[in-house]
């Protein structure tokens, strides 16, 4: 069927590239696209077992979050603190923790091995901001802010997500919120200002 | 009241049309004169020069769809990023948060005691020691751009035997038979070195002597004083260099010394001055400071009153004050002298009625000048307070002889093994040429240089020494004061530490490690003089944080005066002279390769990246001369023909052509790839290419004294004319007349003051409470805001190389400064006026005024610049389209754009980036911000100290932190006590510009100049 009307044409023409749009939409770098964000990580860590079951304070493995701009990632002599002797209950467990035991260059029974190196754990980062924007922990931290406002219910992850989108508008609402009705039933000052954390 | 009709001119042609009204002024916008020079030329000459490229359709969009292409694979998403974690946390890090270091600078042999900032044991930025006594935590550009050499590609790897990389052990191995060998046969071993203040590393140097009897270290300096020891010597009978005590002094004489910006100390020097000139409302000691130089400098700029002289007058003005003083007229010779008579008997007299707290020094390399200086001093009873003997300074050990005598033994062929501990000797003294050719005849020749440079890179054996902020060693500038230099990285080559290769040089390697072997030498040495019954692990500890300990005197001296014996000063020749000068930031030439000292605009001359004749505006136009004409230059004495451009310097003495020193170094073919990537780059220097011409071979030899100057100069156009890369006429401050407020007048811009009728009462022309349209903003908590004493700044330029540093700010090469391009936030305007006692100069530093009003943000179409609830005028890059309105309307012009992408610091890999703030992108504006991240920073600090008070004075600008003479003040403005609100209502401030009603937030205070005739 041949198209003859030029208003058909322009139709399609509008149709074709607001499909191909919607098509690509995903593959763009917008903010909030990490949205959801959960990879596989090289060790099966879950916050669920440690933070929500055993409730381990997230600041033991996480301890610059009160005393630094960025929370950090536990060093491997952390983990070792406790695995050294907590081996796993079950067959899957052990496998996690013989993965540790390996990138700490240890052998099967927690034991310096002389053929291995130890090697930091390659952990895929999951919360990732633009290089033009900054975020100090410690301020919301001793300000009484929860990790769960921006991590959401971290403790019953088994594999950690991106739960909040961490564009400027989910930051933009939590200022203005708090500014207005205060936190914890105190009254905070949370500023909007540009530079608070574009510099 | 000041004198508000006062004429200020910043280029030779604003200066001519003020001097003649037929000459037409020039063009409102400075830039305007770029266009007609071609630099500016815009599409136009693009295309133009495109066409010369031959750039066919083809490779047009090749280049076209490359862009394309990355544009779009900049949208797609990337892999996964990686978090790796310590194995082991260090107790010491925390990430994202800094540590500081006590060390002590290596830049020159000053001395000064810095902080390290490091982030993730990195350091990323230098700072004065605020404990340090010397520099009380300041520190110049050179300082701060030292940063750099810790991370310069271009050190060795590791030792080398003749051109091949070896192993510390063979290197050993190999030296240590040469040395042997070349001893047994009778031959002489040397090392040589520039001044060293390691006690430490003089320690080792004299244990490496004792293995070879008869072997000597041979001091040099580039930058001469040798000639004040050897005055010493003659009439104190000890080689010292005093310490001079500027801060004591009622009434200063200055001869050819630059203390504020090259001479000797210059941080210590520019503080201690600022001290005795610093008033505090209408009170305050106020020094009195005469200057007698030949070109213009930044210390000339500050005098009260000043003199110009031919170099070879120098002595003979010195002389002259002499005799006025009582010495016996024979000094003079019967030679009427260079200094008008009214301005001599005012500095005489000055001098006298100052007594004991007067101060004569002198930067001549001669010494019977420095014997007359050091006659007046003891004249005036200055020694034991503005000179002090007791506690000499060590920062210049140079003997002039003894490099003679080393040149005289190479030119023989009597040594066998030279040792180069440090310094690039060929190219930094006046024998280099003669050093050159008997190096060559050394059998065994060792350079501990840890990057190459001419000298290094004739050593047969290279031994790379560790960058000092890589090694454990200490520093003495003063008798006694002795700095602890701790790394502040691991180092980042196979480098030895100087003392380490020495001990194993002589066989008598040291078996531990450097900390523990500076350890030995300070419980052997320092801890019995300094620890006062404390166990000397609690001494270590407390120096090591604090940076230094305090010895006290080391040898208490008598001042028994001998009279010099001085013949009478030559009468200068006739005809014009040329002197060889250390520019601010270059000085020697030691940091030649480092990008950032390059593109600093001279403090005097404006000028980045080029070398040039410097020739007094009259003169000029006497020989036919304009700015950047090429000329010739001959002197008398040597065939050497110099082909510079010219460049018109207000307030050089007419008869004197000024030739900065430290260029045409070795290394410096790196900044070819300095600048933007683009199709019409135009690089600073052609393929291995050296920039500018090295002048210290042209040093005159009078015996063993190296004279900077050369009688019977001549210029003689080329013809040919180039663009310099001078920043002097660039964002020059404009206000139209038509702006004029009706009915009134404008208030100036630089303000000026004279201390009697400031004593008086007198305050600054002030603007405030003008009637505006718009609703008066409110900043409910804080207000930020800064004060610079005009008064106490120098123009030193510290603070841009601080600012550059903090804030990642690119370097972007000589074409783009001369497009006007460059990226500095701060600058330092200067400007001249021809008052009835000669030339007088104020520096101006211009930086974003944090406008209560701003202009920029009513113009941005995205609202990407706005103000902060503190006053803050912020700049969100990520929300910037890049219109340019902003800059456009900005009545201050400190506003800069990213025309490109730019290119790493050569050199550095970027590794001296600020992680807390953003590197901009292309297409992006910015401009100063306060330093915003820092104000983050100290509030999030007060924040997890749990206090959340921040207190006056807590946070410090970078350009405020490195000032050395504190002329920089930051702080909040709403706050009754804090030092900023209290200057911003000085009778001295006023604010520029703010009669356009922008409510700036920095307060400028007026520049006093003490024209009293008695000391005040």
């Amino acid at each position: 069927m041949a198209v003859n009307s030029p208003r058909l044409t322009a139709f399609l023409i509008i149709l074709i590239l607001a499909a191909l749009s919607l098509f690509l939409t995903p593959f763009v770098q917008t903010p909030g696209r990490n949205n959801g964000y959960s990879p596989k990580q090289p060790i099966a860590f879950s916050h669920r077992l440690h933070a929500g079951m055993l409730k381990i304070n997230c600041q033991y493995c996480h301890f610059t979050a009160e005393r630094g701009p960025h929370a950090g990632f536990p060093a491997v002599a952390t983990c070792l603190n406790c695995h050294r002797y907590v081996k796993g209950s079950n067959p899957y467990n052990r496998a996690q923790i013989q993965k540790l035991y390996y990138y700490a260059g240890l052998d099967a029974n927690g034991q310096p091995d002389p053929h291995l190196k130890p090697q930091p754990i390659p952990w895929i980062r999951i919360h990732i901001l633009p290089a033009f924007v900054r975020f100090d922990h410690s301020r919301h931290i001793t300000k009484g802010v929860t990790c769960q406002t921006c991590h959401g219910p971290i403790q019953t992850m088994d594999q950690v997500t991106q739960y909040s989108s961490l564009a400027m508008g989910f930051c933009i609402n939590c200022h203005r919120d708090v500014d207005a009705h205060g936190l914890h039933g105190r009254k905070v000052h949370a500023s909007l200002d540009c530079a608070v954390c574009h510099y | 009241m000041p004198d508000s009709e006062k004429q200020y001119y910043k280029s030779a042609a604003e200066r001519a049309s003020q001097l003649d009204p037929s000459v037409p002024a020039p063009a409102d916008i400075p830039e305007a004169g770029l266009l007609e020079k071609g630099v500016l030329s815009g599409v136009a000459g693009l295309i133009e020069q495109a066409g010369e490229l031959k750039m066919d359709r083809a490779a047009f969009l090749k280049l076209t769809g490359f862009s394309f292409a990355a544009a779009a694979l900049a949208g797609c998403g990337s892999a996964a990023e990686k978090a790796l974690p310590y194995l082991v946390q260090p107790d010491d890090t925390l990430p994202g948060v800094a540590n500081y270091y006590a060390s002590v600078c290596g830049g020159c042999s000053a001395g000064c005691g810095t902080l390290a900032k490091d982030r993730d044991a990195r350091p990323i930025k230098l700072e004065g020691n605020p404990r340090h006594p010397l520099n009380r935590g300041a520190l110049c550009a050179m300082g701060q751009a030292s940063l750099l050499g810790v991370y310069d590609t271009r050190r060795l790897k590791g030792p080398q035997v003749r051109g091949k990389d070896a192993t510390w052990a063979e290197l050993d191995e190999a030296v240590r038979g040469g040395l042997r060998e070349q001893a047994a046969k009778g031959k002489k071993v040397r090392l040589l070195s520039r001044t060293l203040i390691s006690p430490s590393l003089k320690a080792d140097i004299a244990a490496f002597l004792k293995a070879f009897p008869g072997s000597r270290h041979v001091v040099y300096d580039p930058l001469s004083a040798s000639a004040i020891l050897d005055a010493h010597q003659a009439t104190h009978g000890r080689r010292v260099l005093p310490h001079y005590r500027f801060d004591k002094a009622d009434v200063i004489a200055a001869f050819e010394a630059d203390f504020l910006g090259t001479w000797i100390s210059p941080v210590e020097f520019a503080g201690a001055y600022s001290e005795g000139r610093r008033l505090r409302g209408h009170e305050g000691r106020f020094s009195k400071h005469f200057h007698v130089e030949s070109g213009l400098t930044i210390t000339g700029s500050k005098a009260d009153e000043r003199a110009t002289v031919r170099p070879s007058e120098l002595t003979l003005a010195l002389a002259q004050l002499a005799v006025r003083l009582g010495a016996p007229a024979a000094w003079t010779g019967g030679a009427a002298g260079p200094l008008p008579q009214a301005r001599l008997e005012s500095m005489a007299s000055s001098l006298k009625s100052a007594g004991a707290k007067a101060l004569v020094v002198c930067g001549s390399t001669e010494t019977r000048a420095q014997l007359i200086a050091n006659w007046i001093n003891h004249r005036l009873g200055a020694y034991g307070t503005t000179l002090d003997l007791e506690r000499p300074s060590l920062q210049r050990q140079g003997d002039d002889g003894a490099l003679a005598e080393l040149v005289a033994e190479l030119g023989r062929g009597e040594v066998g093994a030279l040792i180069v501990l440090d310094g690039d000797v060929v190219s930094e003294v006046a024998q280099g040429p003669a050093l050159a050719e008997g190096m060559a005849k050394v059998p065994v020749t060792v350079g501990l240089a840890d990057g190459d440079n001419d000298t290094a890179q004739m050593c047969s054996f290279r031994a790379p020494q560790t960058h000092w902020l890589e090694a454990w060693t200490d520093a003495e500038p003063l008798s006694g004061l002795v700095g602890l230099n701790q790394p502040a990285i691991r180092p980042r080559t196979d480098a030895r530490q100087a003392g380490l290769s020495l001990l194993a040089f002589a066989g008598k390697p040291s078996a531990s490690k450097p900390l523990d072997h500076l350890k030995e030498f300070w419980k052997r040495e320092i801890f019995p003089r300094a620890g006062k019954g404390r166990a000397f692990d609690a001494f270590w500890d407390d120096t090591l944080l604090a940076g230094f300990a305090d010895t006290g005197a080391v040898e208490a001296g008598g001042h028994s005066f001998r009279e010099p014996r001085i013949e009478a000063a030559a009468a200068p020749a006739a005809g014009y002279e040329v002197l060889f000068y250390p520019k601010v930031a270059l000085q020697d030439g030691r940091h030649a390769v480092n990008p950032w000292l390059q593109e600093l605009p001279d403090p005097v001359t404006k000028l980045s990246w080029d070398q040039a004749i410097l020739v007094h505006p009259d003169t000029a136009k006497g020989l036919g001369l304009a700015q950047g004409d090429m000329v010739k230059l001959t002197m008398g004495g040597t065939d050497a023909v110099l082909t510079l451009p010219v460049y018109l310097q207000p307030g050089q003495d007419p008869r004197t052509f000024s030739v900065p020193m430290g260029y045409g170094r070795a290394g410096t073919d790196r900044f070819h790839s300095v600048g933007p990537k683009w199709l019409l780059a135009v690089p600073v220097v052609g393929e291995g290419e050296r920039l500018g011409v090295n002048v210290a071979p042209l040093f005159r030899l009078e015996g063993a004294q190296p004279l900077t100057s050369r009688v019977g100069a001549a210029l003689a156009g080329t013809g040919e004319n180039i663009m310099l890369a001078c920043t002097q006429i660039h964002q020059s401050l404009y206000v139209p007349s038509y702006m004029t407020p009706v009915g009134g007048r404008r208030v100036p811009i630089v303000q000026e003051l004279s201390l009697e009728e400031f004593r008086k009462g007198a305050s600054a022309e002030r603007d405030d409470d003008i009637p505006s349209l718009y609703a008066d903003r409110k900043f409910p908590g804080k207000r930020w805001g800064m004060a610079i004493d005009l008064t106490a700044c120098n123009g030193c330029s510290a603070c841009i190389t601080a600012c550059q540093v903090e804030n990642n700010i690119p370097v972007v090469g000589r074409e783009e400064v001369r497009r006007a391009h460059e990226m500095l936030w701060l600058r330092i305007d200067r400007y001249y006026h021809d008052g009835a006692d000669g030339l007088e100069t104020v520096s101006q530093p211009m930086l974003c005024q944090q406008c209560g009003d701003a202009p920029c943000e009513t113009v941005c179409p995205v609202d990407a610049t706005t103000t902060s609830e503190e006053g803050l005028n912020m700049q969100a890059y990520n929300r910037c389209v890049g219109t340019r309105y902003c800059a456009n309307n900005c009545p201050y012009k400190v506003r800069r754009f990213n025309w490109f992408d730019w290119p790493a610091v050569p050199g550095s890999e970027t590794l001296t980036l600020n992680p807390d703030v953003t590197v901009r992108k292309r297409g992006v504006m910015e401009k100063c911000s306060f330093c915003v991240q820092r104000i983050m920073e100290g509030r999030a600090e007060s924040a997890r100290s749990g206090e959340d008070k921040m207190k006056d004075g807590d946070i410090k600008t970078a350009c405020q932190q490195t000032c050395p003479a504190e002329a920089i003040t930051f702080g909040d403005l709403h706050d009754p006590e804090s030092r900023v609100a209290k200057l911003a209502a000085d009778p001295r401030a006023f604010r520029v510009l703010a009669d356009l009603g922008v409510k700036p937030a920095i307060s400028y205070l007026a520049q006093v100049r003490n024209t009293s005739s008695v000391p005040a």
